[in-house]
């Protein structure tokens, strides 16, 4: 088992502090859940633990490396180098002129490649260019991609915005088959979504995490207007 | 990596290629080595930006990703130099023309 330890992550811009000493733990075999309005800071928290953003101050610790955050844009990202956080950012990341079965062998070697051309209705979409893919399909690509990559850790950010129900219903069938090898942290506001595959739950307010239990500690958090 | 390689040095090419008839066929092998890298970056940064996520995921650095195809373009360099001055050279001796 591996466990993510995120200590005291603090990110401001300008005079607004988004981030007040952040922690959270996050361990293999658990899906974390977690929610916060529109720029609450949670893509933003996603980024610095993934090493793409700058933080104030903040350590990530996995089993017994420790990563600090990254104070300035020059600083080395051992995150992305250690390949040990994958991460699924909002928008798509996949170069949109190219066949999806040219991009798959860019990512796996060998039999690998078969966890991605053998997966439920890819067939159809492995003919196609990423630019010819629905917005379900080429986010069900992505998450598929970055889901079978080595990393122990995956940050997901809202890898079910526009996805149609059947392609929610295989990534929700993907990402629970996943939690028994990595440590997943989702959030997106298509929140019954979440709510459904978290094993718990966090609430970004304020620049600071709150535990939440019930969809009524949502609706106290200011998240959620009534269940 | 070898995509991010291509995909950057088109650009780079493109530059050097712009640059042919503001200078000389040397000085735009020059500028491809030594500027061509960073006006690729800035064109990729432009239209391509967020492939750089798909880099990331696979344990590329920007830094990485970078350094290597600055220093393949740089490496590369000498021998179109030498490319470009055996053209330059056939061209003045009336090889290539009739």
């Amino acid at each position: 088992m591996a466990l993510l330890q995120v200590k005291q992550i603090e990110k401001s811009f300008g005079k607004k502090r988004l981030l007040k000493a952040v922690d959270f733990e996050l361990k293999t075999g658990e899906i974390l859940g977690v929610f916060g309005r529109n720029g609450s800071g949670k893509s933003t928290l996603l980024k610095i633990l993934f090493g793409t953003q700058t933080a104030k101050t903040g350590s990530i610790k996995i089993n017994e490396s420790k990563y600090a955050v990254r104070k300035h844009f020059w600083n080395r990202n051992p995150v992305v180098a250690d390949e040990v956080i994958g991460y699924l950012p909002q928008f798509s990341f996949l170069s949109q002129s190219s066949k999806v079965w040219d991009l798959i062998p860019k990512y796996f070697e060998g039999e690998e490649q078969d966890l991605i051309f053998r997966a439920p209705r890819m067939t159809k979409i492995a003919k196609r260019k990423v630019n010819e893919l629905s917005l379900g399909e080429r986010r069900y690509l992505e998450v598929l991609i970055v889901g079978n990559l080595k990393h122990p850790f995956l940050l997901l950010d809202e890898p079910f915005s526009m996805v149609e129900p059947l392609f929610k219903e295989l990534i929700h069938e993907f990402l629970s088959s996943l939690k028994a090898k990595k440590g997943i942290l989702l959030t997106d506001h298509y929140y019954h979504d979440v709510w459904q595959l978290a094993d718990r739950n966090l609430v970004l307010k304020e620049g600071n995490l709150q535990e939440v239990n019930t969809l009524e500690d949502l609706v106290q958090a200011g998240y959620l207007r009534s269940k | 990596m070898w995509k991010f390689y291509r995909d950057l040095t088109r650009f780079a090419v493109l530059f050097a290629l712009v640059c042919i008839p503001l200078g000389s066929l040397l000085s735009a092998v020059i500028l491809f080595g030594v500027l061509g890298t960073p006006i690729g970056l800035l064109m990729f940064n432009y239209f391509q930006k967020d492939e750089f996520y798909g880099y990331y995921n696979l344990g590329y650095t920007k830094l990485r990703l970078i350094g290597t195809t600055w220093l393949i373009n740089l490496a590369v360099t000498p021998i179109l130099l030498l490319i470009a001055f055996l053209i330059l050279k056939l061209i003045s001796l009336g090889a290539l023309t009739s």
